[in-house]
């Protein structure tokens, strides 16, 4: 393996996000080759949570836009502060003649994230968080942003970042991206961990926990993905899940722990009849 | 073709750049859309990289060039079959894959799909009467049809206000616009300026019937469902035979390679519109507004009992905009809808349409049925 790549792993692995091989590299590249980073994959895989991790490894500032229906450039880009444009128009006008372009300086301009991903030294990591919940136009919005690292501002010209920030997309597909976001990403399909790294992910973030009751809950969950739930539990509830049990002081699992940490594992009341309705004793016995 | 051995990528040579090169019209013949960026990000990658590990030059390729989950699954065979490496590997996995398709267990699970797995799949549903499981196949080209067709049908709709429209009662003032209109009156702002906001997406929630009755339409609906996730609207889709069932996300992310029986569970034989319908109100009345345009496919044969039919049809109607019933049956020569289902619920259908191909969609799009009605 790469030398970088093993130790990038490993600074990651220390703050507390283990990685595979394949995703650590394709990090690595994201930062050599300053490129966005589009992370697709079910909800609750860790998609969000590298960026977190890659900002405490590199000692940055997480900047991070979280997106929705109706996203626009005054909320992910810049605005203007209207309030004191207007004041000062007023007051300049009793004195004499205000110059317009007064009025759009950087004084009056108030950052959003994006802009404030390109300003900040040291560069930030940007985490452009579930961008298929905003529209379409929004993402044409994004193009100028990833392939160039600038926005340009009508009034003021155009901000080109010096030192570009690492910036991730990530997305849970409940609607397809356009191709020229895409094609300027570098890609990567985060799915669920395997049964070792899901149990080192467990024990890592809940160190007090016994390994055999480790191995049960990744036991359960994994075959709680298989059941074709409304809402299968992602890592987020696997640890959720390890942290209630270690709370209530299970030793293993059982038909009165499931009981009383069920909802950590399932959000819907239908996953959780069909579950009843199979019986608790599905997630622990072979 | 030269091929690209593990040997030979530790150096980077001419003939390894010339490689590289020539991967992105191959990728280009197998579906990829990959071009000159990606080829010269691939040879910046390249640099970054420790060569003599292939399993690392395949990962960053695959990042690069793979833009889909289904390109990123096919990826490594592609990577595996032009840069001639691991062939004994490449025919074992090729070995295993009818014991895979066929159900096998142990070293056959571990086989990659093949790619016919990844652009089709399966919808699967029950037999209403003897229980019997079928499975229905999406059409790529179908997919494509349908998509443009929808687009247009979302396009024509009538879109709603929401409440981001109007804020008690008042349109919201366009600052920017208000302050450039008061440096023309010495900073007074005597112009308000009102915002103009872009209408809101048509809502639209899809109700399919998944019953056996169904089966020969199911690949033609799956595509029309698919599609609405893709066009520019704001969809709920449902399915239903005893049991209501929201599958939006499955749809969204399955549709194109289709959604094993097992993904649907509680789905069970005989059809009950009536009550599907009623938990529909029960259960996602945020979802059925007035703007909302309720689209139900199904045949009506209704095995659930008339007075919940006739109770749900009505309030559905009452709290929907616009309640639309696709209904395959009838384009077929000499049908009538005389079915007790199909009786009680047409007193409350806004339109009531034959849609079961592309053909008949694209008919019923040109006549506007998803438009409401002035």
């Amino acid at each position: 393996m790469n030398e970088q790549v093993r130790r990038l792993q490993e600074e990651l692995h220390r703050s507390h996000y283990v990685v595979e091989e394949g995703l650590a590299t394709v990090v690595h590249l994201a930062q050599r080759l300053a490129r966005p980073l589009l992370l697709e994959g079910p909800a609750g895989v860790g998609k969000t949570a590298l960026a977190k991790a890659l900002a405490t490894v590199r000692s940055v500032n997480l900047v991070r836009l979280q997106c929705y229906e109706g996203l626009d450039a005054s909320q992910a880009l810049y605005d203007w502060d209207y309030p004191k444009q207007l004041l000062t128009a007023r007051t300049a006008f009793t004195d004499g003649v205000v110059k317009q372009e007064a009025l759009y300086s950087e004084s009056f301009l108030i950052e959003r994230p994006l802009l404030r991903a390109l300003r900040e030294r040291p560069a930030p990591v940007l985490l452009i968080d579930e961008v298929d919940r905003a529209d379409e136009e929004f993402e044409a919005l994004l193009l100028e942003f990833l392939s160039e690292f600038q926005i340009t501002i009508p009034e003021l010209g155009t901000f080109r970042a010096s030192e570009p920030p690492i910036v991730i997309l990530t997305s849970n597909r409940t609607r397809d991206l356009s191709d020229a976001l895409r094609r300027r990403c570098l890609y990567f399909w985060v799915d669920y961990p395997t049964f070792e790294q899901e149990a080192a992910i467990i024990s890592l973030h809940v160190p007090q926990i016994a390994p055999k009751l480790v191995k049960q809950i990744v036991f359960s969950v994994r075959r709680l993905r298989k059941l074709s739930l409304l809402k299968p539990p992602g890592l987020a509830e696997s640890i959720d899940f390890a942290q209630a049990l270690t709370e209530l002081g299970a030793q293993e699992l059982n038909e009165e722990a499931i009981r009383h940490t069920l909802g950590c594992l399932l959000k819907t009341q239908e996953d959780m009849d069909f579950l009843r309705e199979r019986g608790f004793d599905l997630l622990w016995t072979t | 073709m030269d091929h690209m051995t593990a040997g030979e990528i530790g150096r980077l040579t001419g003939s390894i750049v010339r490689q590289v090169t020539d991967f992105a019209p191959w990728l280009r013949n197998r579906g990829f859309r990959a071009g000159v960026p990606e080829t010269l990000t691939a040879l910046a990658a390249l640099a970054e990289l420790n060569l003599s590990s292939i399993d690392e030059v395949c990962n960053a390729f695959r990042s690069i060039y793979a833009r889909t989950p289904a390109e990123w699954g096919i990826f490594p065979t592609l990577f595996e079959q032009y840069f001639g490496i691991r062939e004994a590997r490449l025919e074992e996995k090729r070995r295993l894959q009818p014991d895979d398709l066929m159900g096998g267990t142990g070293a056959g699970e571990k086989a990659e799909r093949p790619p016919l797995e990844i652009t089709q799949g399966v919808l699967a549903g029950y037999h209403p009467n003897d229980g019997e499981r079928f499975a229905l196949r999406a059409d790529g080209q179908i997919l494509k049809d349908v998509v443009k067709l929808t687009q247009l049908a979302v396009r024509t709709m009538d879109a709603p206000r929401g409440r981001k429209w109007q804020s008690r009662g008042r349109e919201k003032i366009d600052l920017r616009q208000t302050i450039r209109s008061a440096l023309r009156h010495s900073g007074e702002p005597f112009e308000l300026k009102m915002r103009q906001r872009s209408p809101d997406k048509p809502r639209i929630v899809l109700v399919m019937d998944i019953s056996g009755s169904m089966k020969p339409y199911a690949p033609f609906i799956t595509s029309l469902a698919w599609s609405f996730t893709r066009v520019r609207a704001r969809t709920q889709i449902f399915l239903f035979s005893t049991r209501l069932l929201r599958v939006t996300s499955l749809i969204a992310r399955k549709g194109v390679t289709g959604i094993p029986y097992s993904d649907l569970p509680g789905l069970r034989g005989g059809t009950q519109i009536g009550g599907a319908l009623a938990q529909l109100l029960r259960r996602y009345s945020s979802l059925l507004q007035r703007h909302t345009c309720v689209i139900i496919i199904s045949d009506g044969f209704d095995a659930g009992h008339p007075e919940q039919m006739h109770t749900s049809m009505r309030d559905l109607a009452a709290r929907v905009g616009r309640v639309v019933w696709i209904n395959p049956l009838l384009g077929e020569p000499g049908y009538e809808p005389t079915s007790v289902g199909m009786s009680i619920a047409l007193p409350y259908i806004d339109a009531f349409v034959d849609v079961h191909d592309v053909t008949t969609w694209k008919k019923a799009v040109h006549s506007g049925v998803l438009r409401a009605a002035p």
